[in-house]
């Protein structure tokens, strides 16, 4: 039981710490000091834990299901479900673009001359072919990409911490205490370094394992994710300066130059393409297999359900995903403005975490009778506060960019109101085939 | 197949022996099988049915009942009405996968390759 537990922490966390979270995490020094930040991290990363008790229940009334889809199908209906899975994507697919423009960034870093469209290509590619080809690696190897990726994190982060570093070339004076709106957006960006941990829930072995070990997991790579990201950020802080960091797309290179000269900037370069592979190739088969499922039911167009007879795998959704994550990276790239998909990402997905808590509260009343082999613990009233909070998170994220005004919300309003119109598009689509079909049924 | 036909789904033992047959003489399935070799554990949440159909050498080499141990195991579990509406073609298993309403304890590419017999099988 222990190394199942392990397994999906292990799962829980790698699918969390991508290589854009250094980035994310760097780029709220630019508001706050070391401290707020670490109390941001740990505001969001309890806000998670409640959220992963929700989650953990959902899992539980429906084990091995897709996730979203599911549980918001059955507790609000198959529009708002569609909706917020193609939001969902949306936020899938800009994740990519952001991840690609990090590791793209820290990989030119280590190999100045190679082109940016060539580096971000050859990965794309990589993951893409790996995937259509089913190859998948075995689990242990899995579990040990993740535990060195944390542990790698974690050591950084506290070496920074105890080793007398140099003192900044600029003295940073202390910034004024936050409003409560700063904090509040910080909270909400700092999201974005949990988002992914709910992916363990379709991993479960047996629906044995969904009564205690997956909400378990949850709980623990999102306690873990905390320790880690407050280390690294206090050591961030340690040995850079605000200038070294506000605006830096790889401070994780940064530092590790800074601790360890060169086999530092090189050892930070292999945990970022750890970090992405852990994540980043995880969401794409995971995205994949939803745009799988929505083929099947027939949502989206047949040609997105093609399958490799051979190997089992979706391999026109994978490539559609991939290409569609590529283009964005592309975009991301040139226009320069991963923070402001960063931002929007973690807008809709506290949007997400928070119509996750209200579908297990709605569920409560319309399937009271449902076995519930886990069921969250947390009071009914704190959840109702939770899930307003990740509300108001939701609009204070994408405020919180300097100099971009209103464009983050613009953008997450145009992804929003997009999603909603795909949903009703393929509900009036599949509704008009049902009637088609009983028609051909009921002739004689 | 007519909505009257669906009403009439014969037990769940004997839609898995429909099942079996089909896919053991379809030639699509078999080259989806090849290199694949799970024990399929089906077990009906209801009345507390099991079987199990082992798949080997690109077929259905053992069907049976009761819950034999293998290291590559499938759990499809689910009503046995549900069960037999999956096993006969009645009904699409990725829709009573979303619902709920059928469960499968697999990795991505067992729940998809298990997916696609059903859809190589019956269009669906």
């Amino acid at each position: 039981m222990r190394s199942e537990l392990s397994g999906y922490v292990a799962a829980s966390a790698g699918m969390a710490l991508a290589a854009s979270c250094y980035t994310m995490l760097a780029s709220m020094f630019g508001a706050l000091d070391v401290k707020w930040i670490v109390l941001a991290v740990i505001m969001a990363g309890t806000l998670c834990g409640v959220v992963s008790a929700s989650i953990g229940e959902l899992a539980a009334m429906f084990p091995s299901a897709p996730g979203i889809r599911t549980y918001l199908r059955a507790a609000f209906g198959n529009h708002f479900s569609l909706a917020m899975l193609f939001l969902y994507l949306a936020m899938v697919a800009m994740m990519a673009g952001v991840e690609g423009t990090v590791v793209t960034t820290v990989l030119a870093n280590v190999m100045p001359g190679a082109p940016r469209v060539a580096i971000v290509l050859s990965l794309f590619l990589l993951v893409i072919a790996t995937n259509t080809l089913g190859l998948e690696p075995p689990r242990a190897l899995q579990l040990a990409m993740t535990v060195l990726l944390v542990a790698g994190t974690l050591f950084v982060g506290a070496s920074a911490l105890w080793v007398d570093g140099s003192p900044p070339v600029h003295h940073d004076a202390a910034m004024a205490s936050p409003t409560l709106f700063d904090l509040a957006a910080a909270v909400g960006i700092a999201i974005f370094l949990f988002i992914g941990f709910e992916w363990v829930t379709p991993l479960g072995r047996s629906p044995a394992a969904y009564q205690r070990l997956i909400p378990l997991s949850m709980l623990i790579a999102i306690a873990a994710l905390i320790v880690v990201y407050s280390i690294f950020a206090a050591g961030l802080d340690h040995q850079l300066d605000r200038t070294q960091l506000g605006g830096n797309p790889m401070p994780q290179i940064t530092l590790g130059a800074a601790l360890y000269g060169e086999p530092g900037r090189y050892g930070l370069a292999a945990v970022s393409l750890l970090a992405m592979l852990t994540s980043f190739n995880v969401g794409l088969m995971g995205a994949s297999r939803l745009i799988y499922g929505l083929a099947r039911e027939g949502v989206l167009p047949a040609w997105t359900a093609r399958i490799s007879l051979r190997t089992g795998v979706p391999i026109n959704a994978i490539v559609a995903v991939g290409g569609v994550a590529f283009a964005l990276a592309l975009l991301v790239i040139h226009t320069g403005v991963y923070r402001l998909a960063g931002v929007t990402v973690a807008a809709i997905e506290c949007v997400v975490y928070g119509a996750l808590i209200l579908a297990a509260l709605r569920l409560r009343r319309t399937r009271a009778a449902a076995t519930r082999p886990f069921r969250n613990p947390i009071p009914i009233a704190a959840q109702w506060l939770i899930a307003a909070t990740f509300l108001v998170l939701a609009a204070c994220a994408p405020l919180s960019l300097d100099g971009a005004g209103y464009w983050p919300l613009a953008l997450f309003g145009a992804l929003a109101g997009g999603a909603a119109l795909l949903a009703r598009l393929a509900v009036n689509r599949t509704s008009r085939r049902t009637l088609f079909a009983t028609k051909q049924g009921a002739t004689p | 197949m007519r909505i009257e036909d669906r009403l009439v789904t014969p037990p769940l033992a004997e839609c898995l022996s429909e099942f079996v047959h089909s896919v053991n003489t379809h030639p699509s399935v078999a080259k989806l099988l090849k290199g694949w070799e799970p024990l399929l554990a089906i077990e009906a949440t209801d009345d507390g049915e099991r079987f199990h159909l082992r798949v080997r050498n690109c077929r259905v080499a053992d069907a049976g009942t009761g819950d034999p141990d293998a290291a590559h195991a499938i759990l499809i579990r689910g009503e046995n009405a549900v069960l037999a509406e999956v096993f006969s073609g009645a009904l699409n298993p990725a829709q009573a996968y979303l619902e709920g309403r059928l469960e499968v304890f697999g990795s991505d590419r067992d729940q998809i390759k298990l997916d696609a017999i059903s859809l190589v099988l019956w269009g669906m």
